[in-house]
């Protein structure tokens, strides 16, 4: 749909007509850019991240591209016939009850997980390629059709009615396995790690390399439960020593504020080397590299420098300064530009004036974590080591009125005298502008030095001459 | 499998690192697989070291090492050891992982290991004598029955199931695959033997039911005995390898309290404990079990010269003998890699393995999948690994 969308935005530059325009940068999220391959740069560590043998936790903040890369491990899966050559399994660990619960007893209730979610790419995988599971020896058939019975949770048949109900070419191939008779490969109380080696073995009959186990999307998990979601993925990985030999290999994304709790004896850094931690890095040069190509995708042309789009000589230096290493925040400051340079300055380059105040129209995102007294601008977190107190609670009381003006009588009498009006001339807590104008004025500079990327034109805390200042909070 | 050292031509790897080693003459890539039970090359570039000599011998024995250390690769490094060779005349080891997940607990009874231990040795002798048919076609008629009963009772899935592997893919290395893929036993049998070898053993099936798991590991060792084997080993590796272990040094030694009791007892039989544990274990085992660790105790140390020596050799055995360095395929200001290298890693050989891929890709990032390894490379990569280590050390604080 969003292609659509965009093609008939270009549609008056015919030889732009596949490009996809400003819904390139709209959504900024993987997870909803089915054309993200074409458009992918990897972070400078994505050799070691995409590793076929080794089994990796890749930590990464909001935005730094954890599901992009996540996405791009399935796409380098593909062969040059669109064909998975690994067997691509999906898996989201279920939390322990409580710390105390992450033992064996948790870790192998998972392993059931695993097995049942390599069931279910296994037949998924027969069902789209019906001829491979044909070429296959009856030695390797066997184990399919064993594994596929014996680790589905539930009613096979159940499961799968709807590859058998289909008209798709796998289907009769899908019945024949959920129907057929099955033979005992291994015994019911077998380690799960010779089950692996059993599957793995069959696959490579079908000219498949292994098995990655691949983990997104648990960052609401940390929010919720950190210490459980610790505690259990540390005791996973320590088992990992058990599948080694056996080709299983995990890919697990993970949010940054993780790291440190599971580097910690016991987690990564105990099995360090039998999983690899890595912090999804970006540098400057490879984000610009990025911006650059989703530009050429949005607007068909390759290259497409930056310089094309944007001609102001700061631009460079001020993504650097708001989107720090974050790959979603570069792109979001690019993502105004694009789409003035598509409606109205009719694909000429944008100028430095009209870059300045389409800035101020779309300033960086800012997000106050109270609870941590933490400030996230764009994709760089703010020192407020410097920070007095009360410029802090300021900073707090213009975030909690987003957009609407403040004035610095309010700023004055609510945060440094904790009043809960504003006095008139005449009362007792009255004091005349003079008196805090200077107060106010020094706490609003110390706070554009903190906060705005450029404090000699605001572009978060902006002054409204005659009214009060507007912080201009989007996230 | 994907995690044995692969062909460089088999396995997809978007690394560049494979093109390079082709390159630069590597018939695999030897710095790969960080664990030894993942390497298929292991027997032909292990380091020998005077620890194996204190390990191997009849007697129960003792290797200390950090995660890392070197413990499973000596392991597997004294089975490949026990099966050089065509006949019986060496000890039969049994390698023991404890099956952790199929137990879902660490604090298995004598019981329960004494059937993890029959389970194993039933594999590695299935497998031993999958390379060695004729141990078993010397075979009386009630022996064979034996051996079969055995395979029958023990094997993880039927019998019929493995030998049918055999039959159908007309070769033994799936079976190794599936049931152990550190084994190693050189020279294995023709397709013909190997379907003989199938058809006998499987006629010998009398499907008798399984005693208890006491008797089937009494059974084990008297048709080892009865093959010839003048020893057994038991070859304990990866008892941190569970949640409530690897941190848990008094943990580890409850989960094997079962078997040092059972230690002494098994020696006067000729079957002798070696056990491969974490350092951490070392000083909690010297004060419980003092009679059973007064001898025959090895702590690996690894010294810069012996780290330098794990890679020449990979080199060496990779390029099929043609260079034993990396000197070889490096510029000529750069000299005496391996040294270099092994000067600045954690002294462990998987850290130096680490540190060595390292210097690769950094070469491939900068230079391409081709040309000479520079000083640049190995700076940059010993500079990554220090930031890492770092990063690493600093977190887990």
């Amino acid at each position: 749909m969003m292609r659509r969308d965009a093609e008939r935005e270009v549609s008056v530059h015919p030889e732009e007509q596949a490009s996809l325009g400003p819904a390139a940068f709209l959504a900024l999220r993987a997870e909803e850019e089915p054309w993200l391959p074409e458009c992918f740069v990897p972070p400078p560590d994505f050799d070691r991240i995409s590793d076929p043998r080794r089994s990796v936790v890749l930590f990464g903040d909001p935005g730094s591209g954890k599901t992009a890369v996540h996405r791009m491990l399935e796409t380098i899966s593909l062969g040059t016939d669109g064909k998975p050559f690994r067997l691509l399994v999906h898996w989201k660990p279920a939390l322990p009850i409580s710390v105390a619960e992450a033992g064996l007893d948790w870790v192998k209730a998972m392993v059931g997980h695993i097995l049942d979610a390599c069931a279910d790419a296994l037949i998924h995988h027969l069902a789209g390629y019906p001829q491979d599971y044909q070429k296959a020896p009856p030695w390797a058939q066997a184990r399919f059709v064993w594994f596929i019975h014996r680790y589905t949770r539930g009613n096979p048949m159940l499961r799968w009615g709807p590859l058998v109900e289909g008209d798709s070419p796998g289907a009769p191939l899908v019945r024949q396995i959920l129907s057929g008779p099955v033979d005992d490969i291994l015994y019911a109380d077998a380690p799960p790690e010779y089950v692996i080696s059993e599957l793995v073995s069959a696959l490579k009959a079908l000219e498949m390399d292994g098995i990655w186990i691949l983990t997104d999307g648990l960052e609401g998990w940390a929010e919720m439960a950190f210490d459980r979601l610790c505690a259990g993925l540390k005791a996973f990985l320590s088992t990992l020593s058990l599948f080694d030999p056996f080709g299983l290999i995990y890919k697990i994304c993970l949010p940054s504020e993780l790291e440190p709790a599971l580097s910690h004896a016991g987690g990564l850094a105990r099995a360090r080397r039998r999983v690899e931690g890595i912090h999804i890095r970006w540098d400057s040069p490879t984000l610009r590299r990025l911006v650059e190509r989703r530009l050429s995708l949005a607007f068909g042309r390759e290259p497409f420098p930056l310089e094309e789009l944007c001609t102001a000589a700061g631009l460079p230096e001020w993504l650097e300064k708001v989107g720090g290493t974050s790959p979603r925040e570069w792109l979001d400051q690019v993502a105004g530009l694009v789409e003035y340079y598509t409606t109205h300055s009719r694909n000429r380059p944008i100028d430095e004036d009209i870059w300045k105040r389409l800035r101020l129209q779309r300033p960086p995102r800012l997000y106050l974590d109270d609870e941590r007294r933490r400030v996230i601008v764009g994709g760089r977190c703010v020192n407020l080591e410097d920070l007095p107190a009360k410029a802090y609670e300021m900073l707090r009381y213009l975030y909690q009125r987003s957009g609407a003006v403040v004035t610095k009588a309010e700023l004055y009498f609510r945060i440094y005298r904790g009043l809960d009006r504003i006095p008139r001339p005449g009362d007792k807590e009255y004091e005349a502008p003079k008196e805090y104008t200077g107060l106010i004025d020094t706490n609003l500079w110390r706070l554009r030095q903190a906060i705005e990327p450029d404090p000699s034109a605001p572009v978060l805390l902006v002054t409204r001459r005659g009214h009060g200042v507007v912080l201009q909070a989007r996230w | 499998m994907a995690s044995s050292t692969p062909a460089l031509h088999q396995t997809p790897d978007s690394s560049g690192v494979p093109e390079w080693l082709r390159w630069a003459g590597f018939r695999f890539d030897p710095f790969g697989p960080l664990d030894a039970a993942a390497d298929p090359h292991l027997s032909e570039y292990l380091v020998g070291h005077e620890v194996f000599a204190r390990v191997w011998g009849d007697g129960i024995s003792w290797v200390f090492a950090p995660a890392g250390g070197g413990k499973t690769a000596l392991r597997i490094s004294v089975m490949q050891t026990c099966w050089i060779g065509q006949e019986t005349n060496r000890p039969f080891p049994i390698p023991y992982v404890p099956p952790f997940l199929a137990w879902g607990h660490a604090r298995p009874s004598e019981e329960e290991h004494l059937m993890a231990l029959t389970r194993s040795g039933a594999r590695a002798l299935f497998l031993a004598m999958a390379h060695r048919p004729h141990w078993f076609f010397r075979l009386d008629v009630s022996e064979r029955q034996d051996i079969a009963n055995l395979f029958q009772w023990n094997l993880s899935g039927p019998l019929s199931v493995y030998l049918n592997l055999c039959r159908q893919s007309r070769q033994i290395s799936p079976l190794r695959e599936v049931l152990d893929p550190t084994f190693v036993m050189r020279d294995p049998p023709d397709e013909v033997t190997l379907q003989q070898w199938c058809d006998e053993l499987e006629s010998a099936l009398a499907f008798q039911p399984a005693p208890p798991p006491a008797e089937r590991w009494a059974h084990l060792l008297a048709v080892l005995k009865m093959l010839g084997f003048p020893s057994v080993y038991i070859l304990a590796d990866g008892f941190d390898g569970a949640p409530e272990t690897i941190d848990n040094p008094m943990m580890i030694v409850d989960c094997m309290r079962p078997l040092l009791h059972r230690a002494e007892k098994w020696a006067q039989d000729n079957v002798f404990l070696k056990a491969f544990l974490p350092t951490e274990t070392f000083p909690l085992l010297a004060e419980q079990f003092p009679l059973l660790l007064s001898d025959h105790v090895a702590v690996i140390h690894w010294t810069p010269d012996l780290l330098a020596e794990i890679i020449r050799r990979r080199v060496y055995v990779a390029s099929g003998g043609n260079f034993g360095s990396l000197d070889a395929v490096a510029s000529p200001a750069l000299r005496d890699v391996e040294t270099v290298l092994a000067r600045s890693v954690m002294p462990l050989p998987r850290e130096m393995l680490v540190l060595t891929r390292q210097v690769i890709e950094e070469h491939v990032r900068r230079e391409g999948a081709e040309g000479l390894l520079t000083g640049e490379d190995v700076e940059a990569a010993i500079l990554q690994y220090t930031q890492g280590n770092l990063l690493l050390t600093r977190t887990a604080r």
